[in-house]
């Protein structure tokens, strides 16, 4: 009796937010936990996707650690150099720029922050457009024809399937598509803060740019940039499809620019070892959890 | 200097057991291999000089042996081709009348001659009798320059009969024809150098200012031969030492990296074994494996004493079975060189190395370690036999001695991965049952309070004034700026704990390059480190930056005082301080695959020490922005200043002490 009571008390009091939870709940359910989950699972097993998945302990990760050539010899330096100058670079870039365009009336701000964005919504086309044609590897390619022409180089270099330089075009390609949610999220951000808060400052005897960043827009606008590192870090470690792209083969000329992501797709669809591809996904779902941890020790306000 | 330790041991060696030591009286030379630290040590004669041979010849240029066994010789003053029998005397003459000055030669198995003409600039093909076969000079095809020049003074045939010609000046490299006189390509060329000067003319200059300045332009190979596999080698002098001598594929792209080489290489040999010959101006002769490493550079040159198995100025070289034969211009003679025991037995065990037959040149290369204990080489047989043999502990000792990184790594690769698979599974179920517990535990111990007593003893011990130093180093990690402002106020931080932490780093950068894995180290073995010099350097550096830094800041504004820079700098040194020794010890357990993991590791560890060593300066001397960077550049330029005016009075000093010393001499001798 007096269950019932209370549970229907209970209902009445927290029911209705419940209700609008459990769309998302649900939602978020069947397709992030289960996903995730089922990951996880298969990546203690061999999987080929035709016959049932069979167990074998933690085969996968060990034969990841100690076998797997490709992924401790290109792989992971890859990903790692990628990430470690993509990430806070790109970061870095959007925070700059973001800063800058704050400084420019509202509408020729608004124009060259849809300029800015652009690249990260067409990255696809652009790629083709803008850098296939500046890395051609032929010699009327812009790059490979202005170094002739100064005699710096003789003959044509393969920009894009040669190993020394894709990870370099890669990385420099990223950094132009950065400015992404994460930069139109540090835009509205220091759009927000009080401009009297500077006027404060000023009077306390701040004196330049400099310390106004970092002593005002920064840490007014921690939250945005917890979104932004956190989006940046994640963009990063998911980034995979430039490599192939530029280069246009998966695996990328002798793994030069292969990261996380192409390994995983190398062994889950294209050698259909869905067992082991679960392995290095999982092993990428903590690297970047790891890194969020990082960031959020970093810029999370201390309460 | 760093040599004469095994030097003086080679030669004690030597008086004792060296068996070869009774030739040693003949040669007029000392003979030198690669040993550790790729650095030449005197090792046993190779070959000694057997015999000169005068032959009624006027400066001939080239020696060759031909399929069929017999010697010939380019005569160029003569204009001939002479042929000698087995006892070196003229058997047969070919060509003259037909031939100016011949300077190079080439015969094919059907004893086809073929000449290059250095008097009428031409390709001559004698027929196997002697008798005229083909004579063509300049290509007439647009491909091969309009305003080239053909100076053709050296050449080679491949097996399709296809002409690798040296002309001289030549900065497209190998002038390739076939027989007919049809120009084909050019072949491994040289690359010219280009500076940045010259990238600044081009950008800058019109066309016609730049007509004015010397072309820039490779240098021409000097000499070329061929192996049975057709293979190209060409030698330049003029280049630098480690590309003196190339090797090309088909493609035409080196395949010999960085080769130990003259700037003077006249001749190259390649016998049918692999074994590369050279012979330089200098009349030193260099032997190498196939792929281009020293075996043995010997040799001296001839000034005027005559002596048996100097040269004055050699052209060519040519190997028949154990012996070297070079031709001299200036004595118009044929020196010839027998291979000694000791150098047989180097051969054998490098021809069956070279065909991939490790096990069975094992024992020749430990015998040849018998005679020599320092000859590298054989160190890398023996470990890459060991290798094959699945003997990974030995290959690992072998692979360290004879310095060969790669093999190294692979065999620690192979050793390691042994353990890991039996152990890994376990190691990772382990791990994940400690952390469980480690979770359960501080939950439960959060509830009862278990380690409370332990925890306030932590805390008196914390009141120690060094303790507290020590833990206020981990401040650093999350609030720098803050942490420095406490050591400028006075509020935490000591000089006593400071100077134990620049012991400490003194200490972890000599460690840290004993116990660096072999793979990662800069030094061959520990022997090499300079520990004097090391300990020096690192002192001096923590020195100077000390007192630079505060004597700049006291005259830009800074408002630290010497104690707090001091302190300041000793606490930014903490990441180096932790990380360097852990990273070290790492560095055993990781091979080439991994490498990155130590770089990584050890870029980031100087990049925090450099960034706490920013915030440092900020924060002490509070300084905006630009003054610290300001400051930082003058810290070290005046630390360079520092030792600038070290050098200099130390030199000065020396020079009066040499003085006095001289005086007090003077006096003894004449008082």
């Amino acid at each position: 009796m007096l269950d019932k009571a209370s549970f229907q008390k209970w209902i009445r009091r927290e029911g209705s937010a419940y209700a609008f939870l459990s769309t998302y709940a649900l939602l978020f359910f069947i397709f992030i936990v289960v996903p995730v989950l089922a990951a996880f699972l298969l990546s203690f097993t061999f999987f080929d996707t035709i016959q049932f998945p069979r167990f074998i302990g933690l085969r996968n990760y060990i034969t990841l650690i100690t076998q797997d050539d490709t992924f401790m010899k290109y792989v992971l330096p890859n990903t790692i150099q990628f990430a470690v100058i993509v990430g806070p670079g790109g970061y870095a870039l959007a925070f700059l720029l973001a800063w800058v365009l704050a400084q420019l009336p509202k509408i020729p701000r608004t124009l060259f922050a849809l300029i800015l964005y652009s690249p990260s919504m067409t990255s696809g086309v652009a790629m083709a457009v803008v850098w296939k044609t500046l890395f051609s590897g032929d010699q009327i390619g812009y790059l490979n024809s202005f170094l002739m022409n100064l005699g710096i180089v003789q003959e044509p270099i393969q920009w894009l399937q040669s190993p020394d330089y894709l990870m370099t075009i890669m990385i420099l390609v990223t950094l132009w598509s950065s400015m992404g949610i994460g930069f139109l999220a540090m835009l509205a951000g220091i759009l927000e803060i009080n401009p009297e808060l500077y006027e404060a400052a000023a009077l306390d005897g701040v004196s330049s740019r400099w310390q106004e960043i970092f002593y005002i827009t920064i840490p007014s606008m921690k939250p945005q940039m917890l979104f932004g590192a956190v989006m940046a870090i994640v963009g990063t470690f998911q980034a995979g499809a430039i490599g192939v792209t530029l280069s246009g083969s998966n695996p990328t000329p002798q793994y030069a620019g292969q990261l996380i992501v192409n390994h995983i797709e190398d062994y889950g669809f294209l050698r259909y070892e869905m067992g082991y591809a679960a392995a290095v996904s999982v092993v990428l779902l903590l690297m970047v959890l790891f890194f969020t941890r990082l960031s959020n020790r970093l810029f999370a306000s201390e309460e | 200097m760093k040599r004469t330790l095994p030097l003086l041991l080679l030669v004690t060696l030597l008086l004792t057991a060296a068996p070869a030591g009774q030739t040693r009286a003949l040669a007029p030379y000392t003979t030198w291999t690669l040993g550790p630290g790729k650095a030449l040590y005197l090792t046993q004669d190779a070959y000694i000089p057997l015999d000169e041979i005068d032959l009624p010849l006027a400066a001939p240029e080239e020696v060759f042996l031909a399929p069929d066994g017999f010697l010939y010789i380019a005569d160029t003053g003569n204009g001939r081709i002479v042929k000698l029998d087995k006892n070196f005397q003229i058997a047969a003459e070919f060509g003259q009348g037909l031939l100016q000055a011949p300077t190079g030669l080439f015969i094919d198995e059907d004893g086809v001659f073929y000449i290059a003409d250095a008097g009428k600039n031409t390709i001559v093909i004698l027929n196997k009798d002697g008798s005229l076969r083909k004579e063509f000079g300049r290509p007439s095809e647009p491909l091969f320059g309009r305003r080239r020049e053909f100076l053709p003074r050296k050449l080679i045939v491949d097996a399709r009969k296809n002409l690798y010609i040296v002309s001289e000046g030549s900065v497209d490299g190998l002038v390739m024809m076939n027989t007919n006189g049809n120009f084909i390509g050019y072949f491994g060329a040289n690359r010219a150098q280009m500076s940045l000067k010259m990238i600044l003319q081009r950008m800058f200059l019109t066309e016609e200012q730049l007509a004015q300045f010397v072309k820039t332009e490779a240098a021409s190979p000097s000499n070329v031969a061929i192996d049975r596999q057709s293979l190209i080698y060409t030698v330049t002098a003029g280049t630098s030492r480690d590309r003196s001598i190339r090797k090309f594929n088909i493609a035409g792209s080196n395949l010999l990296g960085s080769v130990f080489g003259s700037t003077t290489f006249r001749d190259i040999h390649v016998s049918e074994n692999g074994l590369i010959a050279a012979v330089d101006a200098n009349g030193r002769i260099y032997e190498y494996d196939w792929n281009g490493t020293l075996l043995f550079v010997f040799g001296a040159q001839d000034k005027g004493e005559q002596r048996l198995g100097t040269l004055a100025n050699p052209v060519s070289i040519e190997r028949v079975g154990d012996n070297l034969y070079v031709l001299d211009k200036d004595k118009n003679a044929l020196l010839t060189y027998r291979a000694t025991d000791f150098a047989k037995k180097v051969h054998d065990g490098v021809r069956l190395y070279m065909d991939g037959f490790y096990l069975e040149a094992k024992p020749y290369f430990e015998e040849v370690l018998t005679y020599n204990g320092l000859f590298i080489m054989a160190y890398q047989g023996i470990a890459d036999a060991y290798y094959k043999q699945n003997d990974y502990l030995h290959a690992l000792q072998a692979y360290r001695i004879a310095e060969d990184r790669s093999g190294y790594s692979e065999t620690l690769w192979e050793l390691r991965n042994a353990v890991l698979q039996q152990y890994l599974g376990s190691a990772l179920l382990a791990l994940f049952g400690l952390w469980i517990a480690s979770a359960v535990f501080t939950r439960l111990e959060k509830r009862f309070g278990w380690l409370e007593p332990l925890r306030q003893k932590a805390r008196q011990i914390q009141n120690i004034r060094l303790v507290d130093d020590f833990l206020f180093m981990f401040r650093f990690i999350k609030q720098p700026a803050d942490s420095f402002y406490y050591i400028k106020k006075d509020l935490r931080g000591s000089l006593t704990f400071a100077f134990l932490l620049y012991l400490w780093v003194v200490v972890a950068r000599i460690l840290s390059l004993y116990l660096t894995g072999f793979i990662f180290s800069p030094y061959p073995s520990p022997a090499w480190i300079p520990v004097e010099t090391e300990v020096a350097y690192a002192i001096l550096a923590l020195l100077l930056w000390n007192a630079a830094n505060y004597l700049v800041a006291t005259i830009s504004d800074g408002e630290g005082r010497l104690r707090d820079v001091v302190i300041g700098s000793a606490y930014s040194l903490f990441p180096y301080a932790l990380f360097a020794l852990p990273i070290a010890l790492l560095s055993n357990l990781l091979t080439l695959n991994e490498i990155f993991l130590y770089t990584f590791s050890t870029q980031l560890m100087w990049f925090w020490t450099g960034l706490m060593l920013f915030i440092m300066v900020k924060e002490i001397h509070n300084y905006s922005l630009s003054e610290t960077i300001r400051n930082i550049l003058t810290t070290l330029f005046t630390m360079a200043m520092f030792l600038l005016t070290g050098y200099i009075l130390y030199v000065l000093f020396n020079q009066l002490y040499e003085f006095i010393l001289a005086i007090i001499q003077e006096i003894g001798l004449r008082g």
